[in-house]
């Protein structure tokens, strides 16, 4: 075991008591195997504890099984924060604003696409913008702009770039309330307008999947989620709200720094600067990060429209060719949301950086189509291992319903490079089948399945803690990095 | 290269250190810094659009923290790329002032190979401080 203070306390769950660091409120728990935390990396404790100090946290801070370091949270960290006696944090959201992952399913199969890969990954490669400098499907006035961070995928339906059913799909119905864009300063507009409908770079990417037979756990909620038949292809979409979040969030950690020293919460990372959620500053970030929530909502709404035009172009003479949004999840927000709390119902603000919502069945706030399953919950893998699809569960109520992510990185991007080299992987990848494009050699050798845990291992232990239930597992066929 | 990678610091971004002679030769460094994380060739960055400004802060971290993102501004507004030129780092009074003077080009996608996009300088870690007689800043990039 890495850190003297940890406990065992379950064969998934892990404890670092309250008293194990000044100045936390309550105790850290970390859910994995035994295995997915001898592979953390010490910063994960360090960061997780520093979340058990903010004021007004409930219960415990949480890490998710694909937990990694990061920045003021860990990456997969978890807080519940009483709003009325509590803080909001931009550390503990991220830069990237809604980061998240939009499932599309096909009535395509493995035997139409795989023929055509190249063609298809080529089409997507020239048809999305992906990569640093990246500009968007669309460039928006500032009227429209400031539309558009109120209205989410509802702005781009009704702009003709989606259907009904994007709207249902979402988390939020794409659209989240008390968005104001009288919060959003000038910088954050010019950063960001020219930017929606953009994959950008890092752990961004759009991949074409395919689930095949021996990777269909649930095949009657499989078929709920559009995976209707083997050999299904999927179209998985991870990115957020670009430069547009990444200044808001500038925005306003620069602002709560600056007057933290005097609100008597001295944050043991500056990254973890906050402001009372009630308080003017506070409600300022919390309407401007709503705004960076639906253009992130909507930035992944126009990427899908665009996938929906390039495969009706390849394959047009299919009739009937079906591409639907699955489901559509954040996974870096700090939503109000009602929860248990010793017996009540209580409303909580939910930080989640890196770890995705997973509503249980008969949730109010999921599609009626899904309800007696669950929320679906996307998690995606490395260009190189897989995705997953899980659903919610009633036993996530002691994360506040929430779950992974994503595999969660073993490696820093530095190890990762010194190990792979980007062009032999893109090689190796595609004697794999993996047919793969870039805009950086250097960024998808930092992307390399081997940088990342072994996802697997990381649903199991999600599905082990009772962080959600395995419906199926997607392979990559193709993939577009930025 | 003009500064090193932290490797203990985080797995999933990037963490900096860089040394310099004096607050500006540490801005200047650290700007340089910033874009060759993004930019591998960045060297070939042509100083044909300039960009000037003045920026403060309540302490010298926060200035800091507020140049770097100057830099990652005009790479998303306006798609140009930006080299550090000159820095003159002033403190008054416990107020800190800077004035900027950066060099560089539109983002060329035949000419610029690009590593990362670099979505924001990050406050996890950010200190500077003085070590002989060199100041030195350590930050953490969100990648």
């Amino acid at each position: 075991m890495k850190s003297g203070f940890i406990k065992k306390i379950d064969e998934y769950i892990y404890e670092i008591p309250s008293d194990a660091k000044k100045g936390m409120n309550v105790p850290a728990r970390i859910y994995a195997s035994e295995a997915l935390i001898n592979d953390m990396d010490e910063a994960v404790f360090s960061q997780i504890t520093n979340v058990a100090t903010l004021p007004g946290i409930i219960g415990e801070a949480a890490c998710m099984p694909d937990g990694h370091s990061g920045y003021g949270f860990p990456i997969g960290g978890v807080a519940a924060i009483d709003p009325v006696a509590g803080i909001i944090s931009p550390g503990g959201i991220g830069f990237d604003i809604n980061c998240g992952v939009r499932l599309l399913s096909t009535n395509l199969t493995y035997d139409e696409v795989h023929p055509k890969i190249k063609e298809i990954v080529d089409a997507f490669f020239r048809g999305i913008p992906s990569g640093v400098g990246s500009e968007g499907i669309i460039s928006l006035s500032s009227g429209k702009f400031d539309d558009a961070m109120i209205g989410g995928v509802e702005w781009g339906v009704k702009n003709g770039y989606g259907d009904k059913n994007d709207i249902e799909c979402c988390e939020e119905n794409g659209k989240i309330a008390e968005a104001d864009p009288a919060c959003v300063s000038n910088k954050a507009r010019e950063r960001g307008a020219h930017q929606v409908g953009s994959l950008g770079s890092g752990n961004h990417y759009l991949e074409i999947q395919v689930a095949h037979k021996g990777n269909i756990y649930d095949s009657e909620t499989a078929k709920l989620f559009g995976i209707e038949v083997d050999n299904s292809i999927a179209i998985m979409i991870h990115t957020g709200s670009r430069g547009f979040g990444h200044q808001v969030a500038t925005d306003y950690l620069r602002s709560f720094s600056s007057m933290q020293n005097n609100s008597g919460y001295i944050p043991p990372d500056r990254e973890l600067a906050c402001a009372p959620f009630h308080s003017d500053e506070g409600q300022s970030y919390f309407k401007a990060m709503n705004c960076a929530i639906n253009i992130a909502f909507l930035n992944r709404q126009l990427i899908k429209h665009r996938v929906a035009e390039i495969l009706f172009d390849i394959f047009g003479k299919k009739s009937g060719l079906r591409i639907e949004t699955v489901y559509d999840v954040c996974h870096n927000t700090a939503k109000l949301e009602t929860h248990k709390v010793n017996g009540k119902m209580k409303e909580l603000l939910i930080h989640r950086k890196g770890a995705t919502r997973a509503f249980p069945p008969g949730s109010r706030e999921i599609p009626e189509k899904y309800r007696a399953v669950g929320q679906p919950v996307l998690i995606g893998g490395s260009m190189e291992s897989g995705s997953y699809i899980m659903c919610g569960t009633e036993a996530a109520e002691k994360t506040f319903f929430t779950t992974v992510h994503g595999s969660g990185r073993v490696m820093s991007r530095h190890q990762a490079k010194s190990r792979f080299n980007g062009r032999e992987l893109q090689k190796s990848m595609e004697s794999r089948d993996i047919y793969i494009r870039t805009a950086s050699y250097s960024g998808l050798a930092e992307e390399a399945g081997g940088a990342y845990k072994d996802v697997d291992e990381v649903v199991a232990s999600a599905e082990k803690c009772g962080l959600g239930r395995i419906v199926a597992k997607l392979t990559p066929l193709g993939n577009i990095k930025g | 290269m003009d500064y090193e990678l932290i490797e203990d610091i985080t797995h999933a971004d990037v963490a900096v250190r860089v040394k310099g002679s004096s607050y500006n030769d540490l801005f200047i460094k650290s700007g340089r810094a910033l874009m060759s994380e993004m930019v591998e060739n960045s060297c070939e960055i042509a100083p044909v659009i300039i960009k000037e400004g003045v920026i403060s802060g309540d302490n010298i971290e926060l200035l800091y923290f507020e140049f770097l993102n100057e830099i990652l501004f005009f790479k998303d507004a306006d798609g140009i790329l930006l080299l550090p030129e000159s820095v003159t780092v002033i403190e008054n009074n416990g107020e800190y002032k800077c004035s900027f003077r950066l060099a560089g080009e539109k983002i060329i996608r035949d000419k610029h190979i690009f590593r990362v996009d670099v979505k924001a300088v990050t406050m996890h870690r950010l200190r500077i401080y003085k070590e002989d007689d060199l100041y030195i800043g350590e930050t953490v990039f969100d990648v």
